[in-house]
């Protein structure tokens, strides 16, 4: 297990800031950590770089405690904070061979690995530009070479696809995607939650800084929305079809909504097909007949009540 | 200390923050302009010179003094002001921002951190003066001025640089706004000014009187090496805090600080002894009570300031044994720990002074070393005028010390650990100001009223009249002091009996999280 968040509590004055967050992900994973502003993610993931000290509970990376030994689990975390560089008389260059030196990397090792990160995040073409030069997604793609420089097990976004324009998203998914399957343990928070639906394989959701869901995206899924959405399209009208199911066992609010007829199912799968054998052999004529698959997004909706703190 | 040596030289590499550093500063426009500038105004003054003489048809013997005498006011300000400033802005807008969260999830420690500001500063004079040193040699040969006194002047004034430096360090490092640290930092600037201007002074009159011929005697070195050593403890603290500063809130911050304090103080004494069983006099021993008296002031308020809880970083490294750990308890961090500390060490600055005066030990070793008694008037003033007093004072600090933190625990405990430090201070300022505005209110405030005794007022010890009023302000301090123990007491037990060391949780099965499959 690479990090466990344990009974994670974090308060600023009377603020909680984090109420018992418990959940853990291993390498090869990529989480994503969604909630509203103000939900405990940006304290949770500085808890995690150990920037900040838990106030109770504890999370270990690969083993070490961040409360105990910060100087140790420091070495295996990578961090993008949600705030870009702001050495701004420094060259691309210069920055990562600081950062390198920083982590302690000498000679052949720093030149090495400064290199590696260059050609990884594709900054080569710009390293003697000066920081303060860069578009918005050039200096992610630095903070993201900076936080890979000594080559962490575990990498902590925070926001970091925030005012990033559709390419430079696209290609940051890519970078991550690339990163997961280098075994790295990624924790990523972000407000565009269709992006995070396909890269992320877990969620932790989190609101008014208490931990909501967490788990497999699948397994969250389940537990957030228990019946099977299904849209159904027929010809003629809908409002017979509605009555129809409406009186139909297992099926929970059918309703028509532009022409077609939404409804919840319980059941497993077979369920689905059980019923559109029914609606044809009562003669309604099926011209659609489609099951809604929620993402992320829906999830969030359903498990989040808009609170802010 | 990260230093080549003949065993490393191959792979050592300087400190990350000086390169950076260093880095910057040749890009900056601040200090590149400042460096030509500076040659500029060398080179010119220079010539002017020359210019002028070559119109006078005697030979000027003191031109070379002259010269000297305008390089040296240009350099102080550069290595007073100019650089001090620059590299302690640079150090203030980092730490606005959020570099300095990226340092720290480094695994650069704080002290290499500061460390490196320091060398940074350090190299910047040492390239400033390297491009003035050729200028005051040459003044040599103008004549009016000797190689010994332009080596002499020099060093004083590297000297002076770095420890402008280090406190232009130190004022960064403080937890506090932009705008409060150049609130902080202009009297700072002005006294660096004010420097310039002493090192102005100083050195027309090390000139006048020619160092060459004073260097082999004591009344050189005896002043010169006092103002060093002085010079390198206000150094090491300031360099020490400047850490503490910085490093993480976690992080055993008072133990170095306290353990320095503690060498210091130690040192500064036994110095002092010497000193004054030497010289047969108590005024050393009187300027040590007091300056040691006005530090534990100031290290009340720090210790107050500090907050009870300590964290698992300090708590894993607590020693396990009764007599360690009775010792660690005074060193960690954390409010009772310190206010212990300060409290035992005030004690043993109030016993050595007693001992001073009661048992007339230093009059035995005055006896034993110069062959003559300390002197009796000096026994007197000492106990009479500044004993009294300076125990007074530091009694009321620690009680108003004791109700702030009393306070902040009763009252406002969400409040950050400052909130009890801010009340200390704010306690005796409202009870030295608000009498005196009902009486000015009542059209009865006057010098004298202010000269009378008002007892609990801190300030009142200074300014009464009257002296024999100490002892009833000390037995009011005292009172108040076991009001402020007794409203602390049980919360002091508590501290001593939670500094034990971490136990380590038995190592428990991970939470029920479902981990999803990797990505394919």
């Amino acid at each position: 297990m690479k990090v466990q968040v344990r009974g994670l509590h974090k308060r600023f004055g009377k603020t909680v800031a984090v109420d018992n967050f418990t959940f853990s992900f291993d390498n090869g994973h990529v989480f994503g950590f969604v909630g509203p502003n103000g939900a405990g993610k940006t304290t949770t993931m500085r808890v995690i770089a150990t920037l900040e000290e838990p106030t109770e509970g504890d999370v270990l990376i690969n083993g070490i405690s961040v409360r105990e030994e910060p100087e140790y689990a420091r070495r295996s975390v990578g961090y993008v904070p949600d705030s870009l560089p702001a050495h701004n008389d420094v060259t691309v260059h210069e920055y990562l061979d600081f950062y390198a030196r920083a982590y302690g990397l000498q000679g052949m090792k720093r030149r090495e690995a400064v290199g590696a990160v260059e050609e990884f995040t594709g900054v080569t073409g710009i390293l003697d530009k000066h920081l303060k030069a860069l578009s918005k997604g050039m200096k992610q793609r630095v903070t993201l070479g900076r936080a890979l420089i000594h080559n962490p097990d575990v990498l902590i976004l925070d926001e970091p696809a925030a005012g990033l324009d559709p390419r430079a998203r696209v290609e940051l998914r890519e970078l991550l995607a690339v990163l997961a399957t280098q075994n790295k343990a990624i924790l990523i928070s972000s407000h565009i939650l269709t992006e995070l639906t396909e890269i992320c394989n877990g969620v932790v959701i989190v609101e008014r800084g208490k931990l909501l869901e967490s788990g497999t995206v699948a397994e969250v899924l389940k537990k957030s929305t228990p019946h099977r959405a299904f849209a159904i399209r027929v010809l003629g009208p809908a409002s017979a079809l509605v009555k129809e199911l409406l009186q139909t066992p297992h099926v929970i609010n059918a309703r028509e909504v532009s022409g077609e007829v939404l409804l919840e199912l319980e059941g497993e799968e077979s369920a689905g097909c059980e019923l559109l054998a029914k609606l044809i052999s009562k003669g309604f004529k099926v011209a659609e007949f489609k099951q809604s698959k929620a993402n992320l997004e829906d999830i969030f909706m359903n498990v989040t009540k808009g609170g802010v703190q | 200390m990260n230093f080549p040596t003949p065993s490393n030289w191959r792979t050592w590499e300087p400190n990350p923050i000086v390169v950076k550093e260093l880095r910057q500063a040749v890009r900056s426009w601040a200090v590149t302009g400042m460096l030509l500038g500076f040659l500029v105004v060398l080179f010119f003054v220079t010539v002017g010179f020359l210019l002028g003489q070559s119109f006078h048809i005697s030979p000027n013997q003191a031109l070379g003094r002259e010269i000297f005498q305008f390089f040296l006011p240009v350099l102080s300000l550069v290595g007073f002001v100019f650089i001090p400033v620059y590299v302690g802005g640079r150090l203030t807008a980092e730490r606005q921002d959020g570099n300095v969260d990226m340092l720290y999830i480094t695994t650069l420690s704080a002290a290499r951190i500061i460390r490196g500001k320091l060398l940074c500063g350090i190299y910047l004079l040492v390239l400033f003066f390297s491009v003035c040193t050729p200028f005051m040699v040459f003044t040599n040969l103008l004549r009016g001025i000797d190689l010994p006194t332009v080596f002499v002047l020099l060093v004083v004034a590297f000297l002076l640089s770095v420890l402008s430096l280090q406190t232009a360090i130190f004022l960064s490092c403080l937890p506090a706004s932009k705008g409060l640290k150049l609130l902080v930092g202009l009297p700072a600037g002005g006294f660096m000014m004010a420097l310039v201007g002493m090192m102005t002074a100083m050195s027309m009159e090390m000139m006048r009187e020619g160092i060459g011929s004073r260097l082999g005697t004591w009344s050189f070195w005896g002043p010169a090496l006092s103002a060093t050593f002085i010079g390198l403890l206000l150094f090491g603290f300031m360099h020490l805090a400047a850490i503490a500063l910085v490093s993480p809130a976690s992080a055993n911050r008072a133990l170095p600080l306290r353990s320095y304090a503690t060498g210091v103080w130690l040192l500064t004494l036994l110095l002092t002894v010497g000193w004054a069983a030497w010289g047969g006099t108590l005024e050393p021993i009187a300027a040590w009570t007091s300056f040691a008296t006005g530090i534990l002031i100031a290290a009340l308020l720090i210790s107050v300031s500090e907050g009870d809880e300590q964290s698992a970083r300090i708590r894993r490294t607590i020693p396990e044994s009764g007599p360690k750990r009775a010792l660690a308890f005074f060193f960690y961090s954390g409010s009772a720990g310190g206010l212990a500390w300060t409290f035992l060490l005030a004690v043993a600055t109030a016993l050595w002074a007693s001992l001073s005066l009661d048992v007339k030990l230093l009059d035995s070793l005055s006896m034993a070393w110069s062959g003559r008694a300390a002197s009796a008037r000096s026994f007197g003033a000492f106990s009479g005028e500044l004993e009294m007093p300076l125990s007074t004072l530091f009694l009321y600090a620690l009680a108003y010390c004791l109700y702030g933190l009393f306070i902040h625990r009763r009252f406002q405990p969400h409040r950050p650990a400052i909130f009890a430090g801010l009340c200390s201070i704010a306690l005796p300022a409202l009870w030295a100001i608000v009498p005196n505005l009902v009486l000015f209110f009542l059209n009865k405030l006057s010098w004298d009223a202010l000269q009378e005794r008002q007892l609990g007022n801190i300030f009142n010890i200074i300014a009464m009249k009257d002296r024999s009023f100490t002892l009833d302000h000390q037995m009011c301090a005292l009172v108040m002091v076991v009001i402020g123990v007794g409203l602390n007491f049980r919360w002091f037990l508590a501290q001593r009996r939670a500094f034990v060391p971490l136990v380590r949780e038995a190592a428990a099965v991970p939470p029920a999280t479902a981990t999803p499959p990797p990505l394919s």
